[in-house]
């Protein structure tokens, strides 16, 4: 490699000195975990309280609506806590733990579509599929994005070294919280339908995540090289 | 894997001097640019089996480390952050060194395929006026028309601004143009 290259070791030296201003360090992934819960539980209680709650469900509430719903909601900031620890550099979440991660998700959104189906076995009516279908992943989707944009920013500031997981985590986290809310409002409980739509409003929002971790990283590197 | 030399445990002080450095001291960040960069500087080694490019990747870590350093937590580990950022810089010079090659490939197939009389004697005359052109924009025409590189990444190898890179390579594009209309009328 030619000198042009890098500069040399003493002008290196000397653009960081130059450069060398206090800044305000980053807070722990946890206490920027902590900075979102409220906002998290707002995303999962915003659908509820504008759409209202499926009525079908009310003599096995509360814990068939709002405790599952918590659960959840728990299980999304979990998710998100994952995400922050990811985008640290040096303290990437094994590959195993990310398959485990991905398999929760499903088995725990997959076990309280079933019980809620158990309880309360409502399909979609004929001639209504695309309307349904359409409505239960633009809502969620779009209820989750805000959420999604805010938690990648905050795990991008991070400095991911592999950003596209980091995102994908913060994603995935704000499609099970958005979701969360929104199976509540959704009164139709048929597991086809909710693997169809809300699964892919999640799926929707994780590769949203992930683009917008891997956009910012892509800025940041060559922001940086430029300077 | 086990032939990568592994981050030595991490030291306390460590994590002093870091915050020192993201207050703004010069000494703390030389005390940890001292203390690290050996073992940064083998680890680049085992990756990359190149001593020029694991320095060359050493200084770019350093910088990458210095534009990131808000990015750390205060308390929580140096060593392993640094080195996860070394790797970073590594894997994407692996990268681009990819996108380098792949275009030198195209750029020799397409030589290749220009190898008769006339084209060596085209060359020739294109490598005389290239020498006559003055160094400055040789640089820049070279490096953006042979090498393939943005004027982006031509002025961060040059340390000149992007636009100053467009204007020497077109200066030195000009000056070539007329050399050659030169020699072809004599």
């Amino acid at each position: 490699m030619s000198d042009s290259r890098v500069p040399s070791a003493r002008a290196y030296r000397e653009a960081i000195v130059g450069d060398l201003a206090p800044v305000r360090p980053l807070m722990k992934p946890s206490r920027r975990v902590w900075l979102l819960v409220p906002i998290g539980l707002l995303l999962a209680a915003t659908a509820p309280f504008v759409n209202g709650i499926r009525g079908d469900l009310s003599p096995y509430a509360p814990l068939l609506t709002w405790g599952a719903t918590g659960l959840q909601a728990i299980f999304g900031l979990w998710l998100l806590a994952l995400g922050f620890r990811e985008a640290v550099p040096g303290r990437n979440v094994s590959w195993p733990s990310l398959a485990l991660a991905a398999a929760l998700t499903m088995v725990l959104v997959g076990a309280i579509t079933v019980v809620t189906n158990a309880a309360s076995a409502t399909v979609v009516p004929a001639g209504r599929e695309w309307r349904d279908w359409m409505e239960c992943v633009v809502w969620p989707a779009l209820i989750g994005s805000p959420f999604m944009v805010i938690a990648t920013l905050m795990a991008a500031r991070a400095f991911p070294t592999r950003p596209a997981i980091a995102g994908a985590l913060c994603g995935l986290s704000a499609g099970v919280l958005s979701d969360a809310g929104w199976r509540l409002s959704c009164w139709i409980s048929d597991p086809v339908h909710l693997a169809e739509s809300h699964g892919f409003a999640i799926l929707t929002l994780t590769a949203a995540g992930a683009l917008i971790a891997t956009v910012l990283d892509s800025r940041h590197w060559r922001r940086l090289r430029r300077s | 894997m086990s032939n990568l030399r592994e981050p030595a445990p991490e030291d306390p002080a460590l994590r002093i001097l870091m915050a020192d450095y993201q207050a703004g001291s010069v000494q703390a960040f030389d005390r940890l640019h001292d203390a690290l960069a050996p073992d940064l500087r083998a680890y680049l080694r085992s990756l990359t089996r190149d001593a020029a490019r694991a320095d060359d990747l050493l200084q770019e870590t350093f910088l990458q480390v210095h534009r990131a350093r808000a990015a750390h937590t205060p308390g929580e580990p140096v060593r392993p952050w640094v080195f996860a950022i070394a790797k970073r810089v590594f894997l994407m010079d692996v990268r681009a060194a990819a996108r380098r090659t792949r275009h030198e490939q195209e750029q020799q197939a397409s030589a290749a395929v220009a190898t008769t009389a006339d084209h060596l004697h085209t060359r020739h005359r294109v490598e005389s006026a290239l020498r006559q052109v003055p160094a400055d924009g040789r640089r820049a025409f070279l490096l953006h028309h042979l090498f393939g590189f943005s004027f982006k990444e031509v002025a961060a190898k040059l340390g000149i601004k992007p636009g100053a890179a467009k204007i020497r390579s077109s200066r030195a594009a000009s000056f070539m143009r007329s050399l050659l209309r030169e020699k072809r009328d004599e």
